[in-house]
């Protein structure tokens, strides 16, 4: 868990304080020489030598607890400066924290005489800016909200406190402090509320990419820890959103195409009889003239009359010139009765059927149709004949296709869209208020019961 | 732009490019019907 900061009995200082000035003390406990970086802000020092934590914030440098445990190898020694977003920073303080022993985290203190104290928090997993707000945060429905943004609860009634420290301070920072804590956050975000019995403070912490600490202080940090930080904006949100606008274009453009080169010209018309006495009969119907380099031809068969009987339609679309035949089948086919449920009917009196990269030339449609009626005795009468409408058109877009085509576009957002709840549910599943939204929307039983 | 991005709009191009052909060739996967094995010298109904 990566806590708030514990800034607790002083008022923050201003945005921009006066230069402090640097000055050198004696260590009262081994004589070690201690130069304060921030002389007239700091209360307290841990002696850089033997820990012992010194006052002062009197002319005279009184020891409050001696500490004679070696000095922690910290991952910034203390005095190291980083330039962080544009300013220079001193590491002057360290203090190291816990939930009684669990979830231990650290925190170095930076300064900089023009902008004051700002915070790098870890819990070796990921790093964070903190700084001390000077105002308490808005209250929305679910959390609080800062300059417009609102923040989710994430850590609810913890219990900080302090298990080592060195280096100097602006309070009188001491092992064994405590203070409640509640955290809440946005991508790339966290909102801390630290409180003791004599005030409560807020401090914003932005997560920072591993090459800009790398880069201010030399420290590595995880590319991708697993799980997330509880502030990690998702890596696949972004590529979500471009990916969306991407996946908009290709679709516009392809429906745009599909609406220019729809609704081809009609290559042929005409009708014939139809009797439903299982008798095959055929008809050729010619010219038809298909003039693109190749075309989808559309075939649509239509009986008007048709009533519990179906129309055997065997086509062969033949090319006058090379002989070359297009073959199809197809079938209408038209029911309806009652019974107990009342009146029903089902099938359709039409049947279109389509041709696929038919070349160019002139050709002749051979349609083979046998007309057949339904003799079930539950059924009502069929038909005796109809009239078979024959119409020949070139179409241009099968909308089959036009459905793979989006399946296959949208294919890879679903699976960034995947990712990305998987990453949210791992994240969340860190929370004291577990998941939420479309990470528990998509939780399975087996998730549920674990 | 983040690469995967970069191969979303290859992999949406190229769709979008088959879906192009396919429509300039008329075809589909899913068609009724299509090209009937040769019979020399045949006319007509060549089905069956």
């Amino acid at each position: 868990m990566t806590g708030g900061t514990a800034a607790l009995e002083m008022e923050a200082p201003p945005a921009r304080p006066p230069a402090p000035s640097v000055k050198a003390l004696s260590c009262p406990s081994c004589g070690g020489t201690i130069n304060l970086k921030a002389a007239g802000y700091t209360v307290t020092v841990a002696c850089q030598y033997c820990g012992s934590i010194l006052d002062v914030a009197s002319p005279e440098v009184r020891l409050i607890t001696e500490y004679h445990q070696a000095a922690a190898e910290l991952e910034i020694p203390l005095g190291t400066r980083g330039t962080l977003r544009d300013v220079e920073w001193e590491a002057i303080g360290f203090v190291r924290r816990s939930e009684h022993g669990a979830y231990p985290w650290v925190e170095y203190l930076l300064f900089n005489p023009y902008h004051g104290y700002r915070w790098l928090i870890t819990n070796g997993r990921g790093w964070s800016f903190g700084e001390m707000l000077t105002r308490a945060p808005d209250w929305g429905h679910s959390g609080p909200a800062l300059d417009g943004e609102s923040y989710e609860p994430f850590f609810v009634d913890g219990q900080a406190q302090v298990d080592y420290v060195v280096g100097e301070f602006y309070w009188r920072v001491q092992v064994g402090e405590e203070a409640a804590t509640d955290d809440y956050v946005r991508p790339g975000f966290m909102l801390s509320r630290e409180a003791n019995d004599k005030e409560v403070s807020w401090t914003i912490s932005a997560l920072l990419k591993p090459a800009e600490i790398e880069q201010a202080f030399g420290v590595r940090a995880p590319r991708d820890p697993w799980p997330p930080l509880p502030h990690q904006p998702s890596p696949y949100r972004g590529v979500m959103k471009v990916g969306a606008r991407i996946a908009l274009i290709a679709v516009g453009v392809m429906f745009l195409l599909t609406l220019l080169m729809s609704g081809g010209p009609s290559l042929f018309e005409g009708y014939v009889p139809v009797e439903l006495d299982r008798r095959a009969q055929n008809v050729t119907a010619g010219p038809i003239e298909a003039t693109r380099p190749y075309q989808l031809i559309s075939i649509e068969a239509w009986a008007p009359n048709l009533e519990n009987g179906w129309i055997d339609l065997d086509y062969a679309l033949v090319n006058r010139a090379t002989q070359e035949s297009y073959e199809a089948y197809g079938v209408a086919e038209r029911y309806s009765g009652r019974d107990s449920d009342g009146a029903w009917s089902e099938g359709s009196r039409g049947a279109t059927t389509k041709l696929a990269a038919v070349p160019r030339g002139t050709y002749d449609l051979v349609v083979e149709y046998t007309g057949n009626g339904w003799t079930d005795a539950a059924y009502g009468s069929y038909s005796q004949g109809s009239t078979l409408n024959i119409r020949v058109t070139r179409a241009s877009v099968f909308p089959s296709n036009f459905v793979i085509a989006l399946i296959l576009i949208l294919l890879p957002l679903i699976w960034f869209w995947w990712k990305h709840l998987k990453f949210e549910q791992a994240r969340q599943d860190e929370s004291d208020v577990g998941r939420t939204g479309m990470a528990k929307v998509f939780t399975g039983t087996d998730e549920e019961e674990d | 732009m983040d690469p995967r991005n970069i191969f979303y709009s290859v992999w949406s191009g190229g769709i979008g490019a088959l879906f192009l052909a396919a429509t300039l060739f008329g075809y589909s996967p899913f068609a009724d019907g299509g090209r009937a094995p040769a019979r020399a010298g045949i006319y007509g109904p060549t089905h069956k």
